[in-house]
């Protein structure tokens, strides 16, 4: 049963994919012409920027959150209130501190 | 022939979904408009309506000019998949009838990872092109992203929270019966509304686009069908975010009182309603607010946005702690 309603749903997505497809290859309007950047008028080589990551405090912080939005979820199915109020509590209290620290 | 009939699915759902996203392009351009005493779209079909679907043709029969050294490959594969993914993810949310299109369990989850995914393949396309601006704009992008999804994704855990269920389908059954989840939680509400318009980068929240500085940032060097279709995911995206809070915080077609199922296509009409009174919201404070600088919206999704969603979950846990709900 599952497998089965897991192949309707590929042919769903292939479906709506074939659709996209179709509409994109239809949509070829002559030979592309290939360009330098665009740059306001100055000549740039064509290279990807080495940035560097400032906010990788906010980076380290995002996984870790995103990861526990559906640890919350499941939490609040099972029922474990107790404990998750706790880590709850503690969470709330390192995100006021955080950005203190990033700007030191 | 089962299989023909699953595909024809596909096709006809994104045929459709694609022309309603092209009608909400055109409310929330003629709302902003009339916002700011302009006219907005006008020549294409009645009041311009048709306007979404002329600039897509316009832009599909268009000559695409891509610069030197980007990855051909992905600016050909990551559009595609965007749309088709943003449009198998809108399957699962009954907003037709009662009943979703696609069902599985724990549906919500799926379609948080498919709206992430979307943000990255947006972020990931500034940075396969080799331009300045749209690194910059990738960048920014990835900032962005990083500071809304947070938010976002907890405050569509919290029905999930409330009605103890990951099916879309569940939380709608229990808004049928009960009260709308906005009234439950407010502050969920709220953060949901905000990170939407971060997330679907409409002003204040605009910074990775930014025509005046970064003269488009990660769409700079788009053109052609390229472009188009990234306008199209844009709109989709839209049409996504929204309709997830219309089902999961303003009870989807139901109406208090009324049985909007047992009418035909009443449940559809007054979720379309709903979906649309969203949209001008959005367009509104897109009409009378102006662009915020990007570490200004980190600081603001860190320090405001996010501990807002904690303060309704640590709620909600009491609340139920209590047996309230």
């Amino acid at each position: 049963m599952l497998v089965s309603y897991v192949y309707i749903l590929g042919l769903v997505l292939l479906g709506a994919f074939l659709f996209y497809l179709i509409l994109f290859i239809l949509g070829k309007g002559g030979k592309e012409k290939r360009v330098y950047p665009f740059a306001s008028g100055e000549f740039y080589r064509p290279i990807r920027i080495p940035y560097r990551v400032h906010f990788i405090y906010y980076v380290a912080l995002f996984a870790a959150f995103e990861t526990f939005a559906v640890m919350v979820m499941l939490a609040f199915i099972a029922r474990i209130m107790v404990p998750l109020a706790i880590y709850l509590s503690l969470v709330f209290l390192a995100l006021l501190m955080a950005p203190k620290v990033i700007t030191k | 022939m089962t299989w023909m009939i699953y595909l024809l699915l596909g096709f006809f759902v994104s045929l459709f979904l694609m022309s309603i996203s092209f009608i909400f392009e055109w409310i929330e351009r003629k709302t902003v408009a009339r916002a700011q005493s302009r006219i907005g779209p006008l020549l294409a079909g009645p009041k311009g309506i048709f306007q979404g679907f002329a600039d897509f043709i316009k832009l599909m029969i268009k000559r695409p000019v891509i610069p030197v050294g980007v990855d051909k490959l992905l600016l050909f594969v990551l559009p595609v998949l965007g749309v088709t993914l943003a449009t198998f993810a809108m399957m699962f949310i009954p907003f037709f009838s009662e009943k979703p299109i696609l069902m599985y369990t724990s549906d919500l989850v799926y379609i948080m990872g498919i709206s992430a995914a979307l943000s990255v393949f947006i972020a990931f396309t500034g940075y396969i092109s080799p331009g300045p601006y749209s690194n910059i704009g990738a960048a920014r992008y990835a900032e962005l992203f990083i500071s809304y999804e947070v938010p976002f994704v907890l405050s569509l855990a919290i029905p999930a929270m409330i009605v103890r269920s990951l099916e879309i389908d569940n939380i709608l059954l229990f808004q049928k019966t009960s009260l709308w989840i906005l009234i439950l939680a407010p502050l969920g509400f709220v953060v949901l509304f905000v990170s939407m318009i971060s997330k679907i980068e409409r002003i204040p929240f605009d910074a990775a686009e930014a025509e005046t500085e970064i003269a488009g940032g990660w769409q700079v060097e788009l053109s052609g069908r390229y472009l188009a279709f990234y306008k199209l995911l844009t709109n989709l995206k839209m049409l996504l975010v929204v309709f997830l809070c219309v089902a999961l915080y303003l009870g989807g077609g139901y109406l208090p009182g009324i049985d909007t199922a047992a009418i035909p296509g009443l449940y559809f009409l007054v979720f379309i309603g709903k979906a649309i009174i969203l949209v001008v919201l959005i367009a509104l404070t897109e009409a009378i607010m102006a662009r915020w600088r990007i570490d200004n919206i980190l600081n603001y999704f860190w320090r405001i946005v996010t501990p807002l969603v904690f303060i309704q979950i640590i709620l909600l846990a009491g609340f139920v702690a209590l047996g309230i709900i």
